[in-house]
């Protein structure tokens, strides 16, 4: 994948329909665009619900409860939309420089939504993180 | 996660035969497993049932990249067995282990006499009951019951029984070992960094990708991760990732994807410039 200063029509029509998409159908919030310096937009975005707990987050959480009865890492994230298409190939490298361009916040590793559209416009949202992250215990 | 004693454990010896890479001491499987994070896949089976092949023992067989990467961190040595014992066959060491085949046969010889004593002094034993019993007799004395076999003679080579070697291991030394350095295979540094890291691997079959990786000991840990190699600039199909978030996910793992970064500036480690990221599926 070549850099782009502009990115190609195609990948901005990608990228608004999964703004369309959090929107509307997941009532996300405090969207926003940013061209990236992968030369990949990603959108930025405040999801309604926090989206993400890390395990070992959750189960901290769930002693604070249990001790205290207040509820801890409830609050909303704002969080990194990459989208893309089925059809793309995307490298190893290509993943690592839309990790380098997103700012590391907060203790837990950088991660960003990976928003895969089909052709029949159905999106599948993954989380990608950046390093060995153990998965929830959903 | 890896209990990384100060003590210098010897290397593992492991067997190089047609192509696959065996560790055949349990001590060695047992040091790979607690000190190397390495469980290997047990592929024996028994010479006189090699149809069953549910349970299997030793050896151990290691995938080709463990095997590098053991050897990578000094932890084993591989040996070109064929050779090994060629070179084991062509000088004194034959003799000796010619010895220890001898030695092998007398005590199994030992072991049957003594098993046979002992039947017939209960055969015996039996028959002299069984006179009592019909003869109505208080006792009999037992002096008249004949104990065959029950002098342990030493028996000429030619009466010794023919025992089937089921190891060589009497014969190969540290001396005659044909020590064929690092596995030349295609690198696998995900598979380097993994064990590195203290993870244990398995086959990821089971859940459709290359490695299972585990946090610790398969017997005491669920899989983490499922694990795939890509090289820097390998082309990954987003619909790949899509399935491996989906299966990983289903079976409540995180799908792993990793290689080496091309040509950092600086030095690199023996560990390597290993990238990875962890998908799973967003909820949503």
């Amino acid at each position: 994948m070549t850099t782009f200063s502009e990115p190609p029509q195609a990948v901005v029509n990608l990228t608004s329909t999964v703004l369309s998409n959090l929107e509307d159908q997941h009532d996300w919030s405090h969207l926003e665009i940013s061209n990236a310096r992968s030369g990949r937009p990603l959108i930025s975005g405040l999801p309604p619900r926090r989206l993400y707990t890390h395990p070992d987050d959750q189960i901290a959480a769930l002693e604070h409860e249990h001790k205290t009865g207040e509820r801890i890492f409830q609050d909303p994230e704002t969080e990194w939309v990459l989208a893309v298409h089925l059809a793309e190939k995307w490298t190893l490298a290509d993943f690592a420089s839309v990790f380098d361009s997103i700012e590391h916040t907060g203790p837990r590793a950088k991660r960003i939504i990976l928003a895969t559209v089909h052709n029949d416009s159905t999106i599948v949202y993954y989380l990608m993180h950046e390093g060995m992250v153990k998965p929830r215990q959903n | 996660m890896s209990s990384s004693s100060s003590l210098p454990a010897p290397a593992v010896r492991i067997s190089l035969i047609a192509g696959r890479y065996l560790v055949f001491d349990p001590e060695g499987v047992a040091a790979l497993r607690r000190d190397s994070n390495t469980c290997g896949t047990l592929v024996g089976t028994m010479p006189q049932q090699p149809t069953q092949n549910i349970f299997l023992g030793l050896p151990i067989e290691l995938r080709p990249e463990e095997a590098q990467a053991l050897v990578q961190r000094g932890r084993a040595h591989v040996v070109d067995d064929a050779a090994a014992h060629q070179v084991a066959m062509h000088n004194h060491s034959r003799k000796a282990y010619i010895e220890t085949l001898r030695k092998t046969k007398q005590t199994a010889h030992k072991v049957v006499t003594e098993r046979n004593a002992q039947r017939s002094a209960e055969h015996a034993d039996k028959i002299a009951q069984g006179q009592r019993k019909a003869k109505n007799v208080e006792s009999v004395p037992l002096d008249n019951v004949s104990l065959d076999g029950a002098s342990p003679k030493t028996p000429s080579d030619a009466q010794l029984f023919a025992v089937t070697p089921t190891t060589t291991k009497e014969l190969l030394n540290a001396k005659t070992d044909v020590v064929c350095g690092s596995p030349n295979v295609p690198e696998a540094p995900l598979a380097r960094h993994l064990q590195y890291n203290g993870y244990y691997m398995t086959p990821g079959l089971r859940f459709g990708a290359r490695y299972s990786v585990y946090p610790g000991d398969p017997l005491r840990f669920h899989a983490h991760y499922m694990a795939n190699q890509y090289a820097w600039e390998e082309e990954i199909p987003i619909l790949d990732v899509v399935e491996g978030g989906r299966l990983a996910t289903a079976v409540k793992k995180a799908f792993l994807i990793g290689g080496e970064e091309a040509c950092q500036p600086g030095p690199s480690s023996d560990e390597g410039n290993v990238r990875t990221y962890s998908i799973e599926w967003a909820g949503m």
